[in-house]
């Protein structure tokens, strides 16, 4: 059973979120309303994944995204993390990915409305996969002139929005009602009219993507 | 020399009045009758300009003389009150003392009859003095010099009665034809000069009246900006802690709801939970654009640097960034942020460019911010409020807002805040052994 951790300075929005999870069959092991008290939780319970609101006492500002940091630090890709907030910078993304070791995600609080992707994306982080909010994608896609994906058919863009939000082929095929084949052809594809390197693994896919889309050099492992 | 005692009286009067004009034009800068001390100054240099006209008299005998130290002491008396008066009586009558010669008490008391005619005038038009007419001062000048005859007169019959029949049948004509009117024209003088010193610090009262206001405006103007600023940020935190947490608490209620009801649950009802948490959805996205707008949290966590980058990832332009992690006064930081927002939204508006470059560099404690593009040009600062709202916010900081754009030539903001550099980079609290080298990476373009 996935173990996990809560953090939140929202009682009633951390209440609401644990009882989703253990609906859906999660565990809840504790739930904190700091940065502090999450990194004793996590020393203490270890959990799979911990859940963390980007903003909590007392700064109100990005507490749980240097909390999240402290714990990738501290227990390396063990400890899984998903930092929530009510707005999205991909610039936070990156810095969050940039470890290179996956099991990392960053969504918009309001994903918790949507139970089943939310719960699935919980799920992928603790296996150690990476999921990024497609608001985010959606920003640094939206501006077209910026990196040039005029090359990219239309078909080629949404898988490459699919990747950048850290969908598994397998999970890209789904959505796109394709084949398996066909989307790693698509991505070939991408890749190759980018002039982006291979990734040796969807994590390093993410960061890839997401680090061309906004114009940067890709960032090393 | 004995002759012409008209000739020589004027040629003393007008000593008298040239003196005085050079004594004017010294005075007003040197501001003399403030305190006691100086009032007793400007009576002992007074008192010297009575002298030199001793020197030059008309000189009926050894002894015996006339000179126009009487108009000199009723204008002391009347223009400059009783330790002025007093001072330059010490003076003179010293002088005229050790002169000696059989009309030298005659003269002295001559002298004292002058400044009290003077002085007993200056009470009774007090508040009046700058008024004066030349009509004015000519008829007190006739009249205290009619006291004068009748006083010299009577005391030379007292105490030089052989010479005083002689003396005044030449001096009483000279007397009351040149002394009124020396004594019209230096009071004129006098007057100007109140009137011009009234004005002077009239001017001066004005003035620091000014710029009191404007001061006070500059204050109540920067306090504004800062209220603002202070007001959207609380706001900003406001939405975030209560209205979006709470639509996001409410989301969470109704997917409960909904996995509550069962299999067996009217389908109705399942549809209108789902309108329900959709419709919080919807709420949700609209706070979330609205809080952005309001005060970028980013800036208030990671700086300017990263500030501008988020602006950047959401441009259509290619933006190159070239700022340094520092950190300054959240009122820079704020006003810089703006200033590259603003001129970054019109990028993407109006230039038609293709790439913009923004910098930021502090340098002998001003931060200087320019954001250029390759558009077409031709904007002014006069052609946008948004761009007139920036001149105002930077001239809150004493900051300066300047903008080229020749038409075909792209555009070239700068800005130039005073600003003293604060903690760089920024050192959040606990250890963050990974978080550099991650920034590193991230920002090494």
């Amino acid at each position: 059973m996935t173990r996990l951790v809560l953090a939140d300075d929202s009682v009633l929005v951390r209440e609401g979120i644990a009882r989703l999870l253990v609906d859906a069959g999660l565990e809840v092991v504790a739930q904190v309303g700091d940065a502090d008290a999450l990194l004793r939780a996590v020393r203490e319970h270890h959990p799979d994944l911990a859940i963390v609101d980007i903003r909590m006492p007392p700064t109100h500002t990005t507490e749980g995204l240097r909390a999240a940091e402290e714990i990738r630090a501290e227990h390396g890709s063990a400890i899984g993390i998903l930092v929530l907030s009510h707005h999205v910078e991909p610039s936070f993304a990156v810095r969050l990915l940039a470890d290179g070791a996956g099991g990392v995600g960053y969504l918009l609080k309001d994903r918790v409305n949507d139970v089943d992707d939310f719960v699935d994306a919980v799920r992928r982080i603790a296996r150690g996969g990476s999921v990024i909010d497609p608001s985010v994608v959606s920003v640094l896609v939206g501006r077209r002139a910026k990196v040039p994906l005029d090359d990219l058919t239309e078909r080629e863009r949404e898988v490459l929005s699919l990747m950048a939000e850290g969908r598994s082929n397998q999970a890209i095929a789904d959505r796109l009602s394709m084949a398996t084949k066909t989307v790693e052809a698509h991505i070939a594809n991408i890749f190759s009219k980018l002039e982006l390197l291979p990734a040796p693994d969807d994590h390093r896919r993410v960061l890839a993507v997401l680090a061309h889309l906004r114009g940067q050099v890709e960032v090393g492992p | 020399m004995v002759d012409l005692p008209l000739q020589v009286l004027v040629q003393n009067a007008a000593l008298l009045l040239a003196v005085a004009v050079v004594f004017d034009a010294v005075s007003l800068r040197v501001d003399f009758e403030r305190t006691r001390l100086q009032q007793a100054v400007a009576g002992l240099l007074l008192g010297v300009i009575g002298i030199s006209l001793m020197l030059t008299p008309w000189q009926f005998a050894p002894g015996i003389f006339f000179d126009t130290r009487t108009v000199l002491l009723n204008i002391v008396g009347l223009f400059f009150g009783a330790i002025p008066t007093v001072a330059a009586l010490a003076v003179m009558i010293t002088w005229r003392a050790v002169q000696g010669g059989p009309a030298a008490l005659t003269g002295i008391i001559g002298m004292l009859v002058a400044a009290g005619i003077g002085l007993w005038w200056r009470r009774r038009q007090r508040d009046n003095l700058e008024n004066l007419s030349f009509r004015d001062l000519y008829l007190f000048g006739l009249g205290a010099h009619a006291v004068t005859l009748v006083q010299v007169t009577s005391l030379m019959y007292l105490t030089v009665p052989a010479a005083a029949a002689a003396v005044l049948g030449r001096y009483w004509f000279p007397l009351l034809a040149i002394y009124p009117v020396a004594t019209a024209l230096l009071g004129v003088l006098l007057v100007s000069r109140l009137r011009a010193r009234r004005l002077a610090d009239t001017n001066a009262r004005l003035q620091r009246q000014v710029e009191a206001q404007l001061e006070e405006v500059r204050a109540s103007r920067a306090r504004i900006v800062e209220a603002g600023d202070r007001e959207r940020r609380r706001v900003e935190r406001d939405l975030h802690d209560g209205a979006q947490q709470r639509l996001v608490a409410l989301s969470l209620e109704l997917r409960l709801a909904q996995n509550a009801l069962g299999a067996d649950a009217d389908p109705a009802v399942r549809t209108r939970l789902e309108h329900a948490a959709d419709e919080a959805q919807a709420a949700l996205a609209d706070l979330r654009d609205l809080a952005l707008g309001i005060h970028p949290l980013i800036l208030t966590d990671s700086g300017l640097e990263a500030a501008v980058e988020s602006l950047a990832d959401r441009s259509p332009v290619d933006v190159t960034i070239d700022i340094g992690p520092e950190r300054y006064a959240p009122n820079v930081e704020g006003a810089a942020y703006f200033v590259i927002a603003e001129a970054l939204t019109n990028v993407a508006k109006y230039a038609k460019a293709k790439t913009a470059t923004v910098r930021a560099m502090a340098r002998e404690n001003v931060l200087r911010i320019e954001v250029a593009d390759d558009g077409i040009g031709g904007a002014d600062l006069a052609s946008g409020t948004g761009l007139r709202g920036l001149v105002d916010r930077l001239a809150v900081l004493d900051g300066t807002l300047t903008i080229e754009s020749p038409v075909g030539g792209g555009t070239r903001l700068s800005a130039q805040i005073p600003c003293v550099r604060a903690v760089s980079p920024p050192a959040p609290a606990g250890s963050r052994p990974t978080s550099a080298g991650l920034r590193q990476e991230v920002h090494g373009t």
